[in-house]
């Protein structure tokens, strides 16, 4: 994996730390679940707000990063949604997940905005077949983790995976990295039914299933 | 249809796409545990399947991941509030308009303090005399892993609260350390001069191989390639192979068996991994692993076992987890933790 700067919040020990010495204003929250903090947020509770940014705004800028390799303007995007979900708080309605739910509102506040721009703009990238976006990578050199797949193998994994579509690679770095139910999914990438995101993944896999079918050597 | 039947047809690409099983992979639970070892159990011919569908799920991940500067985290957040107070102009929320400057000057600190940390850790190679050869020790405090080469080239992934100690040079006919706590080796090859181990009764001979080896309260040597022998302080010499792991427990009881890499392994790549560990265990794990103390007044039950597995999760995530189905209470302060019942 290519870092760009350091480490992303919450995947390091040092956001460990930095989680521990916020404890009092952070365990409220950890303790509670997204359906109570989002409550909280909305009564004009300032720290629940706090979490919420640095839960997922690494996260939301990584995702953004993807469809869009222009730093600014993915600032910019998160700089708007979460502005405007301040103002309008209050009338909000409820969320069961929460990360969920940014992710909708922000893939669609990104998409608007290069919408828009794309009018102005024409080198603005092209969505829906663009190899670059959300490319896969078979992760760390686990090769002591595995039991079934030598790392050849995961490279050759890795390879047709990056030769679906992009909203299958889309829908499957969302369904096993995000951690995002196919319901989050058909809602960030605003299939009106479940079915569509679940079909999405299963052709993919059922399209890999060869390679894995393979022995090893 | 009942669970249990459903999978039983499973190939890897039905498992790959069902959320129960997905779930099990990424943020394995008491419930998901039992139902999946259970099913495992029950399915021994589909362990292959269902291990390999588990990997792939494990492996995918962004080829690219974009990281916000701690900078931009904090202008961001910074814009965001003064932008939203200017546009709500209500005022009700301006006794918090220190908060989230205080908050980024905290991120800053830790952050440098965290950075300084690592770099002393890569100065604590200390030196130290005996006989002729000079002997370096790496001691890595809880909290700390460390990756690094010995001078023939074998690498050597230290964990927490883990020491070792090597010549500055090999110069003899062996190659001989001695460590304390656990560490994964992957020793260079040299057929003319073993790799050689020394710990409190036991010396763990190799010429080239690859393995990890525990050394606490009880011995724990897993093999992945090459050979092992392992001579205790009478003479007795057991030969290990690749995927076997060797257990000398503290009462003098000896095993050799297959192993979990997962279980073993996990630690160098950020998973941290409770199997049916007793109150005491999961205590002493997590001090290590997060360099904290914790101080508890739990009241826990004989049988009281934890298993589950997180991969790079920081300790409120972690606590969270285990109090959850051990229902227990937290608190965090600093580096102070204190478990207690509710």
């Amino acid at each position: 994996m290519k870092k760009t700067q350091n480490k992303p919040i919450e995947t390091t020990e040092s956001s460990a730390m930095l989680y521990m010495q916020h404890s009092q204003v952070m365990i409220v929250y950890t303790e509670k679940s997204d359906r109570e903090v989002w409550a909280s947020f909305k009564s004009g509770d300032e720290a629940a707000f706090n979490y919420i940014y640095r839960k997922y705004v690494a996260d939301l800028f990584n995702y953004g990063m993807q469809i869009c390799k222009q730093e600014e303007i993915i600032r910019d995007c998160l700089q708007k949604m979460f502005i405007d979900l301040r103002k309008n708080q209050a009338k909000l309605g409820d969320v069961q997940r929460i990360k969920g739910y940014l992710f909708t509102v922000f893939h669609r506040e990104l998409f608007k905005f290069l919408k828009k721009e794309k009018k102005l703009n024409a080198d603005l990238i092209s969505i829906d077949n663009e190899e670059s976006i959300f490319c896969i990578e078979t992760s760390h050199e686990t090769k002591l983790i595995d039991e079934e797949f030598a790392l050849e193998k995961k490279a050759e994994i890795a390879k047709a995976l990056n030769k679906l579509s992009t909203r299958q690679r889309q829908a499957i770095i969302m369904l096993y990295q995000e951690e995002l139910s196919y319901k989050e999914i058909a809602e960030v990438m605003n299939f009106s039914e479940v079915k569509t995101a679940r079909t999405l993944v299963y052709r993919a896999m059922e399209k890999l299933k060869e390679i894995f079918e393979v022995e090893k050597a | 249809m009942d669970e249990k039947y459903k999978y039983i047809d499973f190939e890897i690409e039905d498992f790959l796409n069902d959320e129960f099983f997905i779930q099990w992979v990424k943020n394995p639970g008491e419930e998901t545990n039992h139902f999946w070892l259970k099913w495992i159990e029950n399915n021994p011919e589909r362990r292959p399947i269902l291990q390999k569908s588990k990997e792939i799920i494990a492996m995918i991940d962004y080829k690219e991941r974009y990281v916000l500067s701690d900078q931009a985290y904090m202008d961001l957040y910074e814009d965001i509030v003064e932008k939203s107070h200017q546009q709500r102009a209500d005022g009700s929320h301006f006794q918090w308009s220190g908060w989230h400057k205080t908050a980024a000057i905290l991120f800053l600190v830790f952050s440098t303090v965290y950075g300084i940390d690592v770099l002393n850790k890569r100065n604590q190679v200390e030196s130290k005399n005996q006989h002729v050869t000079t002997w370096l020790t790496v001691d890595n405090p809880a909290g700390q892993k460390y990756k690094f080469q010995l001078p023939d080239g074998t690498r050597v992934h230290l964990n927490a609260a883990s020491s070792i100690e090597y010549p500055q040079s090999f110069d003899g006919e062996k190659r001989t350390v001695r460590m304390k706590g656990e560490a994964f080796f992957d020793v260079k090859t040299d057929p003319n001069r073993p790799f050689i181990i020394e710990i409190d009764n036991s010396q763990v001979t190799v010429l080239g191989t690859s393995f990890n080896l525990k050394n606490e309260e009880d011995f724990e040597l897993a093999l992945v390639e090459g050979k092992v022998e392992v001579a205790d302080s009478t003479g007795g010499i057991i030969t290990v192979l690749p995927n076997e792991m060797l257990i000398k427990r503290k009462n003098g009881e000896v095993s050799k068996g297959a192993y979990d890499p997962l279980e073993v392994f996990g630690w160098r790549e950020q998973y941290l991994i409770f199997k049916d560990d007793s109150y005491p265990e999961v205590i002493e794990k997590l001090e290590e692993w997060f360099g904290v103390t914790i101080e508890s007044t739990l009241k826990v039950d004989k049988d009281w076992s934890y298993s589950g597995q997180y991969h790079n999760k920081p300790l409120n995530q972690v606590l969270e987890g285990i109090s959850i189905s051990s229902d227990f209470q937290y608190k965090i302060n600093n580096k102070s933790i204190t478990i207690s019942n509710p």
